[in-house]
């Protein structure tokens, strides 16, 4: 099996400081026989040379670190909005809970006076039959 | 180091300098690739953090009255309450 596995590829050396290591860390690639050929194949079709694929990518890299920055700038102002919209909403969560288990215990009631039995009948409305928590 | 090439591939190219070459343009080419995705990944949450920039705010606000309608509720029904108790 091992005498097969040798007949089936070619064992090539490179320089242990080669960039092809450091790419295929940096890209988290392995380089077994396997992910080999297909980065053999990508290499056969790239339309571009190596010099103009590492100008490319350094192009993008900038590009990269640009947009990233702008995206630190805005995540820097979303943040604080975020927070207190979240912090809104938890609070009214709970509010609106404590309100249905009191309109719960107000259920059980029946006040005698008209506008009272109004104001009973809408928070009934409101905290039990319209109430999406549930 | 040794790198294990696909024999067939190997004798297909026909040398190891181009074979290390080809294996170079493909990771360069891949790099480039991971490159544009992580890109468009940025833009996309740009375009997403600006939206909730611009919507935040109306969307605090509409919470933040609801609230006080539903403190004002709580105040109703505490004192509804206590008047049928």
């Amino acid at each position: 099996m091992k005498k097969f596995w040798q007949d089936q590829v070619k064992r090539i050396s490179i320089r242990k400081d080669s960039e092809i290591f450091h790419l295929a860390e940096e890209l988290n690639v392995s380089l077994d026989s396997k992910a080999i050929r297909n980065v053999i194949g990508l290499g056969m079709k790239a339309s571009y040379s190596d010099t103009q694929l590492e100008q490319i990518a350094k192009e993008l890299e900038e590009k990269r670190k640009k947009i990233e920055s702008d995206f630190q700038k805005i995540a820097v102002q979303t943040i604080p909005l975020e927070g207190k919209y979240m912090g809104t909403r938890n609070q009214m969560i709970k509010v609106y809970q404590d309100n249905r288990v009191l309109t719960m215990y107000l259920c059980a009631r029946s006040p005698r006076n008209e506008r009272k039995k109004c104001l009973r009948d809408r928070l009934i409305q409101k905290y039990i039959i319209d109430s999406k928590l549930t | 180091m040794q790198l294990s090439v696909p024999r067939d591939l190997y004798e297909k190219i026909g040398s190891k300098e181009k074979t290390v070459e080809l294996i170079r343009i493909g990771l360069l080419s891949l790099r480039t690739t991971f490159l544009e995705r992580e890109i468009a990944d940025l833009n996309k949450r740009i375009r997403n953090s600006k939206k909730s920039l611009a919507e935040l705010p109306g969307e605090t606000e509409r919470l933040d009255q609801l609230l006080k309608e539903a403190i004002e509720d709580g105040k109703i029904l505490e004192s509804l309450l206590e008047k049928e108790a």
